[in-house]
């Protein structure tokens, strides 16, 4: 009786911490396709085929915490990141005119993105202050308010 | 298999959501996410553990999510900063897989020196290093059916990249329960070495028994 009593009050826990405070938490600002490129977004073997941006590179996953930035904003839709139908998110972070788009890094605090995350994001610009970072689906298993925190650039 | 090893493995995969809420809803900073996380996991495991079959004197206090709780905010709050000395020390950059191991090493490590410190009277040093062997050898456990898993995953579907066919609702569902699966079966790995080891250490050296300290 005691074992039942124990497994319900954990499957009960489980729920109400796992399913009602994911949620409570407030959105993190999303701007949902934007920007609208004329031409068609970078495509995951060829992220630097010739549609517009200034440059566009992988950026390998690397633990660090020089000049960390977090994304200001993101944005989703289905042919963004790749030729999937799924959707798949960018995000975008500021930059300086300073900083170099080789010695860009990608990490994150999040567990998950730390064992799952691919070796590197696919990164590109179309002007010199953001970057703009596919995540693809990696964040379809993280909760909304993580999305703005989950990954990290550093240099 | 122990419903307890179950409880343990969703409770882990599923801490890292409430802990980002967490953040989100007291508008922490993100960097404080990973002592807030280990934290959680610590005090989960430690309360989990003191109430296993192997008791020890140093499991006996019903104090050991507390310890839990304690290591993990600790070993949480400087991995980083112990990860970038060491980068720098080493002048190599080490893959980037490591970095998870690491924290799991360094968990193990505190948790179990908490543990062996407090459960020992008077407190021996060596007591102490044997249970925060024990315990960082069990996270290392942990973390290696965690990374040969990750690495399978990475190789098979490089960024969970897959079941793009199927609705967004099944997709996001088939993935929650591989990944759950994942963590209950680092969490069987963890228990399962921790057992293992424990037990070993308190019939061979005595440690861990009632007045042996």
């Amino acid at each position: 009786m005691g074992g039942l009593w124990y497994t319900k009050k954990i499957a009960q826990w489980i729920l109400l911490t796992g399913l009602g405070v994911a949620g409570l938490a407030p959105l993190p600002p999303a701007r949902a396709d934007l920007p609208s490129p004329s031409s068609p977004g970078p495509m995951a073997e060829d992220p630097g085929g010739g549609g517009g941006w200034l440059w566009a590179q992988m950026i390998e996953k690397e633990p660090g915490g020089t000049n960390k930035k977090y994304p200001s904003y993101y944005y989703h839709g289905q042919y963004y990141c790749d030729n999937d139908p799924d959707i798949d998110y960018t995000m975008v972070y500021n930059m300086s005119y300073s900083q170099n788009p080789d010695s860009l890094r990608y990490y994150s605090e999040d567990p998950l993105i730390q064992w799952f995350g691919p070796s590197a994001l696919k990164g590109y610009s179309y002007t010199w202050d953001k970057v703009h970072v596919c995540v693809g689906t990696l964040i379809d298993l993280s909760p909304l308010s993580s999305l703005m925190n989950a990954v990290y650039l550093h240099q | 298999m122990e419903p307890k090893i179950i409880y343990f493995g969703i409770f882990w995969w599923l801490w890292r959501d409430i802990a980002w809420n967490i953040i989100s809803l007291f508008g922490l900073h993100p960097s404080l996410f990973r002592m807030i996380y280990w934290a959680g996991v610590g005090g989960a495991w430690g309360w989990l553990e003191e109430r296993r079959s192997f008791h020890s004197d140093c499991l006996r206090s019903r104090w050991g999510w507390v310890g839990g709780i304690g290591a993990g905010m600790l070993s949480g709050g400087v991995s980083d900063a112990l990860w970038l000395s060491l980068h720098g020390l080493l002048q190599i950059s080490p893959p980037a897989s490591l970095d998870p191991m690491f924290q799991f090493l360094l968990f193990g490590w505190t948790m179990g020196l908490i543990w062996g410190i407090y459960g020992s009277r008077p407190v021996l040093l060596w007591k102490a290093v044997g249970w925060a062997a024990v315990t960082a050898l069990s996270w290392i456990a942990g973390g290696f059916i965690l990374w040969t898993s990750a690495s399978l995953i990475g190789r098979l579907c490089p960024g969970l990249d897959c079941f793009s066919s199927v609705p967004a609702p099944v997709r996001m569902a088939l993935w929650w329960g591989i990944i759950a699966t994942v963590f209950i079966a680092a969490s069987a790995a963890l228990f399962w070495v921790h057992d293992q080891t424990a037990g070993c250490l308190i019939r061979r050296s005595g440690l861990g028994r009632p007045g042996s300290g």
